[in-house]
């Protein structure tokens, strides 16, 4: 078989029988789930479910305590360094509350999408002095996320969404295989939330990307994402395509457990 | 009674405790002839000098050019020791907060082990080395190596250098331990090196700290090379002691006017380039 035609039948993420341990606290569990290539994926549960947790061991940031883990085709309990760095930049990951620098330009926070893919001096000089061919790349990022006259803007003068749409460039200027979005219309207004997911998954389906999106809202979960998988208590509650989702799952899903509303808020 | 006045009464306690075992005595300071020196002094201060007070031996006009050079001296003295204290900081500051940086951007890196273990021991080390260097005095400091070297350039410059590196080096490590390290993080989970991520992750953030941070250094700079004039450096201090030496007050005064002068442009200009830093960065 030819490398293309492995790394095309490879599965985008397959996790088998996984565990995440944070000091006594099971973050997850048992986890067995497989996303083929070019699947959008909605990860929902309430919150300290486990979403980040499972967002942060795909992204190949977090370490799995026990279980079997391949992403891109990598199996991640075995990588050093160097095949590290190269899964982790294969994969766009968009952080909850975004994590750009805030003093620096557009351009610069862009920029900083291809650092795992450049040597240290390549990326300092591509950030010290950006050839003409890199800001029209990464102009046309910008443009793909509707921000292209903001290139030279300070970062900290945007706002929230427009500063979101930034995280999503730099995540789409790394030219992952992969878009990871971590509560991405938990951190903007409202309204933006539809154009938020629009704009997720046009850019998956344009880009041939594998999407996984954590979210609590399943009214627009189940606009947006063909498949979900929901989590609850760091175990996989249900996995299905939307369709087969019915209200009293949801309903199910996001029921509190014995404890109280209070208490069950605090235990995280 | 509160704890608030508790300790005021003490400090008031502690100042005249401190007073009585050093014999501090309020009439020693009168009927002594030392008043009318000083008075002569404080008078000279309404006229400082515009030419030399032995004017017959030199020429008119060139006490004024002295003093610029004095000034010059004393500026590339100052800039030739931060700029070496800059080089220093950063290395230190750099070493000072390798261990947090480390724990952040290599979490089972493949140099992250090795790096870790050499940051682990290197860091109590370094802050260490820059506790001992920044509690010396600069004025100890050119006292030791003008005995060492003999030669005054480089013994003023170091002797301003390494205290100033060491404190410089301790407020780049807080800087860089207090920056906030989620852009950084987000950068490592990107896979970026760690180098990459205390470049491009935790330095923007710090950067226009450090700069305003060495602008107040290089004032205080300043003030450091004019003073080891007195004590062998060819500074604004050098050309003070001779003319104090022979009690041309007036001269004095003309110096101390220029010291001043200077460092109230050195704070005009350094307070503009810091506002620029602050707010002016988008513009």
């Amino acid at each position: 078989m030819t490398q293309a035609a492995k790394a095309a039948s490879d599965h985008a993420f397959q996790l088998c029988e996984v565990s995440v341990h944070f000091a006594e606290l099971v973050a997850l569990d048992g986890v067995s789930l497989t996303i083929e290539r070019g699947e959008k994926v909605g990860f929902v549960g309430p919150s300290g479910a486990g979403k980040t947790t499972l967002l942060r061991l795909l992204n190949a940031s977090q370490r799995a305590d026990q279980g079997r883990l391949l992403v891109l085709g990598q199996a991640l309990h075995e990588v050093d360094g160097p095949s590290l760095k190269r899964v982790r930049s294969g994969i766009g990951f968009i952080p909850q509350r975004f994590h750009l620098i805030p003093s620096l330009r557009v351009l610069h926070n862009v920029l900083m999408g291809r650092l795992g893919q450049q040597g240290f001096w390549a990326s300092l000089r591509s950030l010290l002095f950006p050839s003409a061919a890199e800001q029209v790349a990464v102009h046309d990022v910008l443009a793909r996320v509707g921000l292209a006259e903001k290139l030279f803007a300070k970062t900290d003068h945007l706002s929230g969404g427009q500063q979101q749409r930034v995280a999503i460039a730099r995540a789409l200027y790394q030219s992952p295989q992969a878009l990871l979005a971590d509560e991405p219309v938990a951190s903007v207004d409202p309204t933006r939330a539809r154009a938020t997911m629009e704009l997720l998954t046009r850019l998956a389906e344009e880009g041939e990307l594998t999407l996984g999106v954590s979210l609590h809202d399943q009214a627009l979960a189940r606009s947006f994402l063909p498949r979900l998988v929901g989590i609850r208590e760091g175990r996989i509650f249900k996995d299905a395509p939307t369709e087969a989702w019915t209200d009293a799952d949801f309903e199910e899903l996001y029921q509190l457990g014995e404890l109280s509303p209070l208490e069950d808020g605090y235990r995280n | 009674m509160g704890s608030r006045r508790m300790v005021l009464l003490l400090i008031g306690v502690a100042g005249f405790l401190a007073a009585w075992l050093i014999q501090l005595e309020p009439t020693q300071l009168f009927g002594k002839a030392q008043w009318h020196q000083l008075g002569v002094f404080f008078q000279a201060a309404l006229s400082p000098a515009l030419t030399y007070e032995d004017g017959a031996v030199v020429p008119e006009g060139l006490f004024l050019m002295e003093i610029a050079e004095a000034l010059y001296k004393t500026l590339i003295y100052t800039a030739a020791a931060i700029s070496l204290s800059l080089v220093g900081g950063l290395v230190f500051g750099f070493l000072g907060s390798a261990k947090a940086w480390l724990s952040l951007a290599a979490p089972g890196h493949v140099w992250g082990r090795a790096l870790s273990a050499i940051a682990l021991t290197g860091h109590f080390f370094v802050r260490t080395v820059m506790t001992v260097l920044r509690s010396v005095h600069e004025i100890v400091w050119a006292i030791l190596f003008l005995q060492a070297l003999g030669a005054e350039n480089l013994a003023a410059v170091f002797a301003i250098a390494i205290p100033y590196s060491a404190t410089l080096g301790k407020v780049f490590s807080e800087l860089i331990d207090e920056a906030p390290r989620a852009a950084a993080g987000a950068l490592r989970d990107n896979g970026a090196s760690p180098v990459q991520v205390y470049v491009f992750g935790l330095l923007p953030a710090v950067i226009p700290d450090l700069l305003a941070y060495l602008l107040y250094r290089f004032e205080c700079g300043l003030r450091s090379a004019a003073v080891l004039g007195f004590f062998g450096a060819p500074t604004l201090g050098s050309y003070l002691s001779l003319s104090w030496g022979e009690r041309h007050y007036h001269e004095v005064w003309a110096y101390l006017y220029a010291l001043l002068a200077l460092i109230v442009a050195f704070d005009f200009w350094s307070g503009a380039v810091r506002r620029r830093l602050t707010v002016g960065l988008e513009s």
